[in-house]
């Protein structure tokens, strides 16, 4: 039965910063072995849920289940399923990526023995293997985003949380990174990503949900979405329509 | 608006011509005001503080009210204290303009728009002068305010040579990075003037001191500067004594400085590279391995080490504790209860140093957050590293105390790390969160919490004496870092979420 658990499950989420509702009852359902995009206008509380969801902030109510597993009562179980890729790449200037990848993986309690073939062959994959004993404070954002998204790979999580994960690369590693975001689901992985490129989400996701206001105000497949409305309509014309 | 921003604003016109130098300036300092938003307490020490100077000048002056205006006695031993200032002032605009360098983001907005890159330099170089000469300034202008007061008008001209000395210093720094990056490379440069500036700072505090470790040796200098030396070195102190000749000099030199500083700025910039540097940094691999704890640790120590920037500041602060130190020996001996006092002070100090790099600053806390590890194994694994290297300093003092005296070394060691939980404690309830390369604004952020630790550790350095000496009183030296940890436990930063 376990693999008909959804990957992510929220019931009732709340949050609010000093007198501002972020997040506000949200339920949510993400099912396994797919990419979902969350969108919604700035200060939809998109990056609030997720940073819950990642054991990053405490809700004021609710409950959240990763793959079955209570966040709230089991963090750590839950955490060692998951990896969290914020907009801002989150690196240790004074580290190489062979070095951040082995502190990451150390973390996660992957053995050496599979660790250091599984960040060799993700440094190749993105091209970082020329560069992998250079520390990393002379990066570019780009370089620094990958190394990022390395990290968040090395222990294979079985849900991966990004948001805007394409934000600072250029055409070619966008292109990468959507390629291994598909093989990840691929393999069996869950993904869930926030963006504001309306058109990455249409083209890689199997599901969106559209955030407005910290509550869910739309969900379901592109077509689901389309559904009643004029021939055409692109997720730009929903999300228009939908979050404004 | 701040307080600062709020205090200085009368001061400046409504409409400076923009663009121009003034402009320029105001506009640096209000961004810089700015940045520290909600300090009026910071503002309210400082005037607390200035107190001090403003009555040692006032009462110093009525003590050389009846010298002659221009002492010849004093030009040598004025001149010598004049060279000690110009270094530090070297020492200090040197990191500065090392922060000039990196901090370009603004400076390229600046840059980019119709400004003469010339003038943009000298804003920022005015910036680099003023912080040079303030704290000089705000030491010895009571002094010479007072003696003016008192009779000595011409010694009005002090501070017009504390500001020259400011110029001066400015522009060989400049001079000194810009010949040691071509020499050097920007990041090894960077590490030697590091070094040359604890260097630079213990050698002054050595000196400071020399009246208590080396009496007749002190003795001996001040009888030898009693006579003044030959000109032009005597041109600075008889500038400072308002002697035309020389303070036509001094100021014209200053100038001049002032306007190389520019140049040297400007040069500086046109040699930098547009984007940071991206020069590779290759050695040995660090291996992180063992349970999550054992990773953590690792991580901190290994971050630790690849720093000399951070290192060089913590010797740094290590250098500020010399004269406390050398309270602890103030009649130059040295005694193995002192030296396990002295031990105690300097593992909490250390640790203190440490605390705030390893347990408060984190440049990827979303990681660790995420990461499948209790938030107390973090922390212990953070404490653990925070404590590995004082415990290093703590062990080989007590291996050179325990073989004069066992037992004094065997209270060394568990005070010490009383003395190092204490202020990592400290530090750990009252920093908030920040990315390491904050660290240089540490001090600057709380006076209070500084004056706090000094006396946590001097309390306990005290109570580990008392102790050895079987005195009662050694419970009421652990009462006071008692109390005070309470109060800040009180106070303590409680998490936003």
């Amino acid at each position: 039965m376990h693999a008909l658990l959804p990957a992510l499950s929220i019931r009732g989420l709340a949050k609010a910063y000093a007198g501002h509702v972020a997040v506000d009852g949200l339920d949510l359902e993400v099912p396994a072995g797919q990419i979902y995009a969350l969108l919604g206008p700035n200060g939809a509380g998109k990056t609030t849920t997720l940073r819950i969801v990642a054991g990053l902030a405490r809700a004021d109510a609710g409950s959240i289940r990763l793959f079955g597993t209570d966040v709230e009562a089991d963090p750590i179980t839950a955490k060692q399923m998951l990896a969290w890729l914020p907009d801002e790449p989150l690196l240790y200037d004074k580290l190489t990526p062979a070095e951040y990848l082995a502190f990451i993986a150390g973390l996660w309690r992957v053995p050496a023995s599979v660790a250091e073939p599984r960040a060799a062959a993700l440094l190749a994959r993105l091209g970082l293997w020329d560069r992998r004993d250079v520390r990393c404070e002379g990066f570019s954002r780009g370089m620094k985003q990958k190394v990022a998204l390395a990290g968040a790979l090395i222990h294979e999580p079985r849900l991966l949380i990004l948001d805007e994960p394409l934000t600072g690369l250029d055409a070619a590693a966008a292109r990468l990174v959507k390629d291994m975001l598909q093989e990840r689901v691929a393999a069996g992985g869950t993904v869930i990503l926030t963006t504001h490129i309306l058109e990455v989400a249409e083209r890689i996701a199997s599901r969106i949900g559209i955030i407005r206001s910290g509550k869910l105000v739309a969900e379901g497949s592109m077509a689901e979405l389309a559904a009643g409305r004029a021939e055409g309509t692109t997720l730009e014309d929903l999300f228009l329509e939908l979050a404004a | 608006m701040t307080a600062i921003t709020a205090a200085l604003s009368p001061l400046v016109p409504d409409r400076l011509p923009a663009a121009s130098l003034p402009w320029l300036v105001w506009h640096d300092v209000r961004v810089k005001a700015r940045s520290r938003q909600g300090r009026l307490g910071r503002l309210v020490a400082m005037l607390l503080l200035a107190v001090l100077p403003v009555a040692a000048g006032i009462g110093f002056a009525w003590r050389t009210q009846r010298v002659p205006m221009l002492p010849v006695d004093a030009i040598g031993l004025t001149g010598a204290a004049l060279l000690m200032m110009l270094l530090v002032m070297i020492s200090s605009a040197y990191a500065h303009v090392l922060r000039l360098g990196r901090d370009r983001g603004e400076l390229e907005l600046l840059l980019s728009a119709p400004v003469p890159v010339t003038r943009v330099q000298a804003a920022r170089i005015a910036g680099v002068q003023a912080v040079v000469a303030l704290p000089f300034l705000l030491l010895t202008t009571p002094y010479f305010l007072a003696s003016a007061a008192l009779g000595h008008w011409r010694w009005l001209a002090g501070p017009l040579v504390v500001v020259g000395i400011a110029l001066v210093a400015t522009a060989l720094a400049l001079m000194i990075a810009s010949l040691l990056e071509r020499l050097l490379g920007p990041r090894l440069a960077t590490t030697v003037a590091q070094v040359v500036g604890v260097g630079l700072a213990a050698l002054v505090f050595a000196l400071g001191q020399a009246p208590n470790f080396a009496p007749r040796w002190f003795e001996a200098q001040l009888a030898a500067l009693k006579t003044p030396p030959p000109a032009p070195l005597d041109w600075p102190a008889r500038a400072l004594f308002g002697d035309p000749a020389p303070l036509i000099g001094m100021l014209a030199l200053a100038l001049v400085a002032a306007a190389l500083a520019t140049e040297f700025a400007a040069a500086r910039l046109e040699a930098a590279p547009p984007a940071p540097a991206t020069e590779e940094k290759r050695g040995p691999a660090a291996r992180f391995g063992g349970s999550p704890m054992g990773v953590l640790y690792g991580k901190e120590l290994t971050l630790l080490g690849r720093d000399p920037e951070l290192i060089t500041q913590i010797g740094q602060q290590m250098v500020f504790m010399v004269p406390i130190v050398a309270l602890i020996f103030a009649d130059g001996r040295i005694t193995p209860e002192r030296m396990a006092s002295a031990g105690v002070f300097l593992g909490g100090a250390l640790a203190s140093s440490l605390a705030w790099l390893m347990l408060c600053a984190e440049d990827a806390p979303d990681l660790i957050g995420c990461a499948p590890v209790t938030k107390a194994q973090a922390v212990g694994a953070k404490l653990a590293a925070v404590l590995t290297p004082p415990a290093v300093l703590v062990l080989a003092l007590a291996l050179v105390v325990t073989w004069r005296a066992p037992l004094a070394a065997a209270l060394m060691l568990p005070m010490a790390l009383l003395a190092a939980l204490s202020t990592s404690a400290m530090q750990a309830w009252t920093r908030a969160p920040a990315r390491r390369s904050a660290f240089r604004h540490r001090y600057r952020s709380s006076l209070l919490m500084a004056v706090g630790e000094f006396v946590v550790l001097g309390a306990l350095a005290a109570a580990t004496r008392l102790i050895l000496a079987g005195s009662w009183w050694s419970l009421a030296a652990l009462a006071v870092p008692a109390l005070l940890l309470a109060g800040v436990w009180l106070f303590r930063i409680r998490p936003a979420d």
